[in-house]
């Protein structure tokens, strides 16, 4: 019985989204250019060592404020394996993320938390936002964080932060009126100001309580800032993300390793600060030499940070890419050849519709992955003023729905009459994608009735292998250049309506301003191109277990003169 | 001028205070307002006033608004109407900077359950006060300790309370109380939480610091006992309201209505009558000037078997009875005098010692001789016989009758 229409309640959103875009980008950016040095400022921290001085230091550290070695020496051997793995800058990175998210937290839940402990007024009126900002989905806050902050680590630090303040502020304001109510009297019956009360009183026997809270918002961030990689945070979430998209279990293994063991250094940590040492009797000297020890230690590791800060002014160039083999190829081998011409480059791995905002935004310098005019056709129109198209990379894609070549239709007319054969079902792959769109439209053009299930590049792929080994009809959204086309006997269905356009290419974006700001990289984007042959090759390296590191470098090894055309 | 003086001072927990002020000005009770608003009053018009250096104990059961009666006095709660005077400025209407001032220098308070910092030392819990005076550490530290060394804490300084006994802690919480040097100091129920040996060893100290502090003390309990043994005077309330005020004696003798009548009639006299109020004059023989005879010719006269001895300065020096007398007459021994004879083996007690602690010690004797009642320069003042101690037991009731 629903006689009202249904809210637009997405438009309104939408539309607030949109206001405080327009009207409060000042406030934003202010918030960004706070945040972007504190992480990088953590960031050059842990990384101005080598990882061994480094984890050795830290493991000190943990002793010091721990004063227990078995925490001091997980921390060591913990860390070791981190390097080991081959995951140390990722690693840094992410506890640099939530350190920063950390501090945010507690610089802004703390005071929360004194307020609503004060005033049962403040505390009615936050408590429902907080239970609001714990249960909202992790997920829903990368969205509007995208809008307003673009990519990259600051939006994962606030989704971090509103994700991870509520128990910093529910354990402030429980610790403080959780002080005995004589003592509160004791101070106020000898005549204590209200701030006597806050500072002798009330914090120094709330202090368990509110860094049990501050443990659980380290705990809540790190989690969070896993998440936040979809959105080009960085870090271990990376790795994970990389792995879950290209079903790497091994990889993700190791990732998820790597997150667990800081998660139990960084709880260890902040668990035996909240507990004290009950145990030793404090003696003040001791204390006071541990305390100016640890001092000394995190001085000598910013300052050395800082005096590497002034050297290393290198000029950083971004790209962003959607995690396909097709774009893990291109874009590490535009790396490789940036970097050797002396450019810092810096990846973020993100989904369609981000890449397109952060050039569009100028957070990110570049991207060599949008395809035109078809499949990224939306994001192109949305951003077409803002972007600066630099031509194709390479010619000659083509997107359709693949099926093995023992698969009896041949055009996707024959799909509709043989629907049962596939479960009804088309393999897709990430929700964002193009071709994922397309596909949608095929369904309703050619009236199929089938369901497109919604997956991954890697999740279709390994479908496709499935079925393929044991003979199964099945039918996937592809692309072209892919090494499955080199791995498998297979063939595009034909598309009498013209549903997904003719052959493609592949263009690259650079943001507005960078022909301005970095001439020589401009030139090097601009002249990049190669073939899908040059492509597969490197597709099929990645897919046979290099990294896409080694796999870009051996490709530019054999092709020298290539390269050279790009750079002279 | 009264150094505290409470006029209808009143406090009323609820929404709307000032119309359960209204029920409370027509004579309605706790129990009908509570029926009818939900309000509960939690002091109900108390007037009284409080002597400098008197120690005023308010007593009551639980509930009956003694606790926050106290903390009117020192404003940690707000009154609803009436008046505190101390010295005469009016605490009620003091703004916070003015309130503050009175309770750094004019009152220290004790807690129940001491109300220790569990955070901070010994020595910095009794610098509390001063601390956030702003007094400088050296100064501060100084007045801590000798606040602590009054108390024989003095070598706990670096101690943190958890690891005292209950009776040092709440020591502890006196010293702080005692450390800013306030002239009034408000006792919550001080001895409440402690076991009763601990409790009458610190009741015993109180009243041995008040003897050379002078302080006004307004000490509140449930326990009539306490009441009575450290009282100058107690008030006695009930559901907000003082019922009565007055000396242990009055209290006692005089109860003001049923209420107190059955409040005071579980006591036990033995510990509230002392030697002094049981004892009679005695008939005294001065060493040295008078002989037998004379000891012989009073008891014939006096129908007594014997005779208190005492000495030239009145010291008390021992009993001698008439077969004792009459062997020194007898005897007629040079050398042997009366010192020789007299019995000094009985029972000695001060003029404060209560029955209660009198009776096992005749018993031990098997009540053959009176016990003496020196005071403390051991000067002989009476003397109480096993009747007396008996009568004092039979009386153990409230009487109706006027004492005439």
């Amino acid at each position: 019985m629903m006689i009202l229409p249904k809210l637009p309640l997405d438009k309104w959103v939408d539309w607030l989204v949109k206001w405080l875009q327009d009207n409060l980008s000042p406030l934003f950016d202010g918030i960004s250019s706070t945040i972007e040095p504190l992480v990088d400022f953590f960031h050059s921290v842990l990384t101005v060592a080598p990882p061994l001085i480094t984890t050795l230091l830290i493991a000190f550290l943990a002793f010091l404020l721990t004063s227990r070695w078995s925490i001091a020496l997980f921390t060591l051997f913990g860390f070791l394996l981190i390097d080991n793995l081959g995951y140390w800058n990722e690693a840094t990175e992410t506890i640099s993320l939530v350190l920063t998210a950390t501090t945010v937290a507690i610089v802004i839940g703390v005071p929360l938390g004194i307020l609503s402990a004060r005033s049962r007024k403040v505390q009615n009126v936050i408590t429902p936002i907080l239970d609001f900002m714990q249960t909202m989905p992790a997920f829903v806050y990368l969205i509007p964080a995208v809008f307003f902050f673009a990519l990259g680590s600051v939006p994962g630090i606030i989704a971090s932060v509103i994700f991870a303040m509520p128990p910093t502020i529910r354990l402030t304001s429980l610790g403080i009126r959780q002080v005995a109510e004589d003592l509160i009297e004791a101070a106020d019956a000898f005549g204590s100001t209200p701030s006597q009360k806050l500072f002798k009183v009330q914090l120094p026997l709330a202090k368990p309580t509110i860094l049990a809270g501050i443990n659980q918002t380290i705990m809540l961030s790190l989690s969070m800032v896993v998440i936040a990689s979809m959105i080009g945070a960085g870090g271990l979430g990376t790795v994970v993300l990389q792995a879950i998209t290209r079903l790497e279990v091994g990889k993700g293994f190791e990732g998820g390793l790597c997150i667990v063991i800081i998660a139990i250094v960084l709880d260890r940590i902040t668990q035996s600060i909240g507990r004290g040492n009950p145990g030793a009797k404090k003696s003040r000297f001791l204390f006071s030499w541990k305390g100016w020890t640890a001092l000394l230690l995190v001085l000598a590791l910013v300052g050395a940070a800082l005096a590497q800060q002034q050297v290393g002014a290198k000029k950083t160039i971004t790209l962003t890419y959607v995690n396909w083999e097709s774009e893990v190829a291109s874009t590490h081998v535009l790396k490789k050849v940036l970097e050797d011409e002396g450019f810092n480059v810096e990846l973020k791995e993100v989904d369609a519709g981000p890449m397109f905002a952060g050039v569009a935004s100028g957070d990110a310098d570049g991207t060599t992955a949008a395809w035109l005019p078809v499949t990224h056709k939306d994001y192109m129109e949305k951003n077409k003023d803002k972007v600066v198209d630099l031509g194709p990379n390479l010619k000659g894609t083509k997107v359709g729905l693949v099926v093995p070549k023992y698969v009896k239709a041949d055009s996707i007319d024959d799909l509709k009459r043989d629907a049962s054969q596939f479960n009804n079902k088309i393999i897709g792959i990430e929700a964002g994608a193009g071709v994922m769109q397309l596909t949608e439209k095929a369904i309703k053009d050619y009236d199929l009735g089938m369901e497109l299930v919604t997956s991954s590049s890697a999740a279709m792929t390994a479908s496709l292998e499935k079925a393929y080994k044991s003979k199964k009809p099945i039918v996937v959204t592809g692309w072209k250049p892919h090494w499955k086309f080199a791995k498998y006997d297979l063939k595009f269905l034909k598309d009498p309506k013209n549903v997904y356009g003719g052959t493609e290419n592949i263009h690259t974006l650079v943001r507005k301003g960078l022909k301005e700001d970095n001439p020589k990289a401009y030139k090097i984007m601009d002249r990049f191109f190669w073939t899908s042959a040059d492509m597969e090759e490197v597709m099929l390296d990645i897919q046979n277990g290099k990294s896409p590191e080694k796999a870009a470098a051996d490709w530019i090894e054999k092709h020298q003169d290539k390269v050279k055309e790009w750079t002279k | 001028m009264a150094k505290i003086e409470v006029r209808n001072l009143t406090k009323i927990f609820g929404r709307n205070p000032s119309k359960g002020l209204e029920l409370v000005r027509q004579g309605k009770s706790k129990e009908e307002i509570f029926q009818k608003t939900g309000m509960t009053v939690g002091v109900n018009r108390a007037s009284f006033s409080v002597e400098a250096g008197e120690v005023f104990v308010i007593m009551g059961l639980s509930g009956s608004g003694k606790s926050t009666l106290v903390r009117l006095l020192n404003r940690l709660i707000n009154p609803t109407a009436g008046s505190v005077l101390v010295d005469g400025d009016d605490v009620t209407k003091m703004n916070a900077v003015e309130l503050r001032q009175m309770r750094r220098k004019k009152m220290g308070m004790v807690f129940q359950r001491f109300a220790l910092f569990p955070h901070k030392s010994v020595l910095e819990n009794v610098e509390f006060g001063l601390e956030i005076q702003g007094i400088g550490k050296q100064e501060r530290k100084e007045k801590a300790l000798e606040s602590l060394e009054l108390v024989g804490l003095k070598k706990y300084a670096d101690q943190v309370p958890d690891q005292l006994s209950g009776g040092m802690q709440q020591r502890v919480g006196l010293a702080r109380a005692l450390a800013n040097d306030p002239d009034i100091l408000l006792m919550d129920e001080a001895f409440s939480a402690l076991d009763p040996l601990i409790r009458k060893d610190m009741q015993d100290e109180m009243l041995e610091l008040q003897s050379s502090m002078k302080k006004t003390i307004i000490f509140i309990t449930h326990d009539l006992d306490e009441a009575l043994r450290i009282g100058d005077r107690i008030a006695l309330m009930k559901d907000g309201v003082i019922v009565q005020v007055g000396t242990p004696e009055e209290i006692l003798t005089n109860p003001a209505n049923e209420y107190v009548e059955k409040f005071v009639e579980d006591v036990n006299v033995t510990k509230v009558l002392t030697a002094s109020s049981i004892m009679k004059r005695s008939e005294e023989l001065i060493l040295g000037k008078d002989g037998p005879r004379v000891a012989l010719k009073r008891m014939k006269e006096k129908g007594l078997s014997g005779l208190m001895v005492v000495d030239r300065n009145r010291k008390f020096a021992g009993i001698l009875t008439a077969e004792a007398a009459r062997s020194l007459l007898d005897a007629q021994e040079e050398g042997k005098d009366m010192e020789d004879v007299l019995i000094k083996d009985i029972p000695t007690v001060t003029m404060d010692t209560p029955i209660s602690e009198l009776l096992p010690l005749m018993a031990e004797k098997q009540f053959a001789h009176p016990a003496a009642v020196v005071d403390d320069k051991g000067k002989l003042r009476g003397v109480v016989v096993r009747g007396a101690i008996f009568a004092a037991l039979a009386r153990n009731e409230v009487k109706h009758d006027d004492p005439s």
